[in-house]
């Protein structure tokens, strides 16, 4: 257990993970409605961030409508239990088969033809489901949303734990991935697919199999937001959410297991203004994600994880070889 | 057969940039692949790496058709190519791009791992794993790519303009390790060089392409004194070049 933990984060990050934690944990105590809320939310947006980060920021397939496998996990938990008699586990499976069969479309379509039929394959089908959530009423319970059994209401806090043990587990599962085979032939397919293809990776099923698994991570977090709304909406798929969460990554960083964790930064900071500001102008809020976008992108390119980094590009060899001279 | 190359013709367009090309590759040998830029040398790889379509015409490898076999399990079966304009991943450490040629015939990240190590020694870079490739200089980068190649541990291997872009005494080092990776390791060898001096000398066999067709073949000597050859592609006075 030492080992796998000494592997795949150093003492430095592991303090600053500990210091993270306990700070995390303490956040319930301060029994602040408003502050537990941004919390959980913000925890949310980890797992969707690094859902979004293992399918666009490893593997180079960029997604541009990731509400979709959101939206079908918060989908799949409310039809589930509302209309189908589920149990909870039932319906998160439910969900996950939703997102299973969303994914394949969209895999199967972008990945026998170039990158810009993935994108537009995403935008068909999500077009398609957002549509359809607002109109058939009888199944998805339209604009009114279905809501969920009663009994199944759970305390903010005991959300936020749930949340804070998703973004977690998020977190860890998306390194586990990056440093093994997979992760290696995702960097690949992203740096340089005709070579990758050369070298006996099958550029083709990797990339089906990272839209796949990335969908799954956004449908554990979509399931979640039901219990948190105990209601569903058709606002779950808007675009506001797939661009939020394609923000929180490249505020953050791309391609790094801690971009989501420091891109919620702009979740919170997005939920703080939102309270302060009158509800009408609400919808305006995009313009200040498109302005923060703007300055991110001329001011710090690769996402507020560079400050963290001496050189971006050469991280870790420099100090490898200060300490080989030192020694 | 090992390799061979029957009726390959490919058009792009009007354009025929390979017509009715014939190859042979036995098992072992080094064959060169020779001709002025644009004679369709690179076009020809493309297609037995299943990168391009042939028009017409068949490729077969250890006695199996590939002609129309997708690029990846072509590698499984023992061809990888390099690329002539050398990119890699550029994001990534020379360890990590070496790992990727080595998952190929490894299942798990420790033996995979192990092979890397070794391909990375055998090219001389093992100081240099934990580089990034674009903290690489060519010379490196070269070494690094055949590591990565020699990595998926193929029978065959396709060497599009491997010394592009290297000094002399480079090149002269990286005949050395090629002469090695066919010697030591068994692998064959289809090569495209410009550096004529140093496919002369490594090659059994040469096969010279001009506009798309192949106009001789033979052993280096055979074509080097092939008066066609003189004539058309490498000039009245090549002979004293050679020697
Ligand atoms: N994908 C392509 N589409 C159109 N023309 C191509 C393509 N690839 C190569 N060609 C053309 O085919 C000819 C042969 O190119 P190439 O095989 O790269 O030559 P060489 O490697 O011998 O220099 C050139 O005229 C080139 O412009
Ligand atoms: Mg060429």
């Amino acid at each position: 257990m030492k080992g796998i933990i000494q592997k795949y984060f150093s003492t430095k990050r592991l303090i600053l993970l500990i210091i993270a934690m306990a700070i995390l944990i303490f956040i319930p105590a301060l029994e602040n409605r408003r502050l537990l809320n941004i919390a959980i939310i913000a925890l949310m947006y980890v797992t969707l961030g690094e859902s979004w980060n293992l399918l666009s920021g490893m593997s180079g397939l960029f997604s541009i409508n990731h509400a979709l496998f959101f939206g079908l996990g918060t989908y799949g938990v409310t039809f589930g239990l509302n209309k189908l008699g589920f149990s909870v586990l039932g319906s998160i499976l439910l969900g996950l088969a939703m997102n299973l069969v969303a994914a394949t479309i969209v895999g199967y379509i972008g990945t026998k033809l170039s990158g810009l039929y993935f994108t537009m394959a995403f935008i068909g089908l999500w077009q398609t489901v957002y549509t359809f959530s607002y109109q058939f009423f009888s199944i998805t319970g339209g604009s009114l949303g279905l809501s969920m059994p009663r009994e199944l209401l759970l305390s903010k806090r005991t959300l936020y734990f749930i949340a804070l043990i998703m973004a977690i587990a998020s977190m860890i599962f998306y390194q586990f991935i990056r440093r093994s085979r997979l992760g290696t032939n995702f960097v690949a397919l992203k740096e340089n697919p005709d070579l990758a293809n050369a070298l006996g990776s099958n550029i083709r099923g990797y990339r089906f199999l990272s839209t796949i698994i990335s969908a799954c991570m956004a449908s554990f977090a979509g399931s979640f937001y039901a219990f948190y709304m105990m209601t569903n909406n058709p606002e779950v798929f808007s675009g506001i959410i797939s661009l939020k969460i394609i923000m929180v990554v490249i505020v953050g960083g791309m391609g790094h297991v801690f971009g989501p964790l420091l891109g919620i930064s702009f979740v919170i900071m997005d939920e703080l203004i939102r309270g302060m500001m009158p509800s009408q102008f609400a919808p305006f809020s995009v313009i200040i994600y498109g302005f923060a976008l703007i300055i991110m992108a001329m001011v710090k390119p690769e996402g507020l994880i560079s400050i963290f980094k001496k050189k971006p590009k050469d991280n870790g060899v420099a100090a490898k070889q200060s300490k080989k001279a030192t020694a | 057969m090992f390799l061979k190359v029957e009726n390959a013709t490919t058009r792009f367009g009007g354009l025929v940039a390979n017509d009715n090309v014939n190859i042979e590759v036995s098992k072992g040998e080094i064959v060169g692949l020779i001709g002025p830029n644009g004679a369709g040398k690179s076009t020809m790889f493309k297609s037995i790496n299943g990168f391009n379509r042939l028009s017409s015409g068949e490729i077969y490898f250890k006695n199996k058709r590939i002609t129309k076999m997708e690029t990846y399990k072509i590698c499984k079966m023992g061809i990888t190519c390099t690329f002539q304009h050398a990119q890699l991943f550029q994001g990534i450490t020379l360890e990590e791009s070496v790992l990727l040629g080595a998952y190929n015939r490894r299942k798990t990240k420790k033996e995979a791992l192990k092979f890397a190590h070794q391909m990375i020694d055998f090219v001389g870079l093992s100081d240099k794993k934990d580089y990034r490739v674009s903290k690489l200089n060519m010379f490196e980068r070269k070494k690094a790519e055949l590591a990565a190649a020699m990595a998926t541990e193929p029978e065959l291997l396709l060497l599009d303009e491997l010394f592009a872009g290297l000094v002399p005494t480079e090149v002269d080092s990286f005949v050395e390790l090629v002469r090695k990776v066919n010697k030591q390791l068994g692998i064959s060898i289809l090569i495209v060089e410009h550096v004529l001096k140093a496919i002369m000398s490594l090659s059994n066999k040469v096969y010279v392409l001009e506009y798309g067709k192949i106009i001789a073949h033979g052993s280096p000597a055979e074509v080097t004194t092939n008066p066609t050859v003189i004539k058309a592609y490498l000039g009245g006075d090549y002979d004293a070049d050679v020697s």
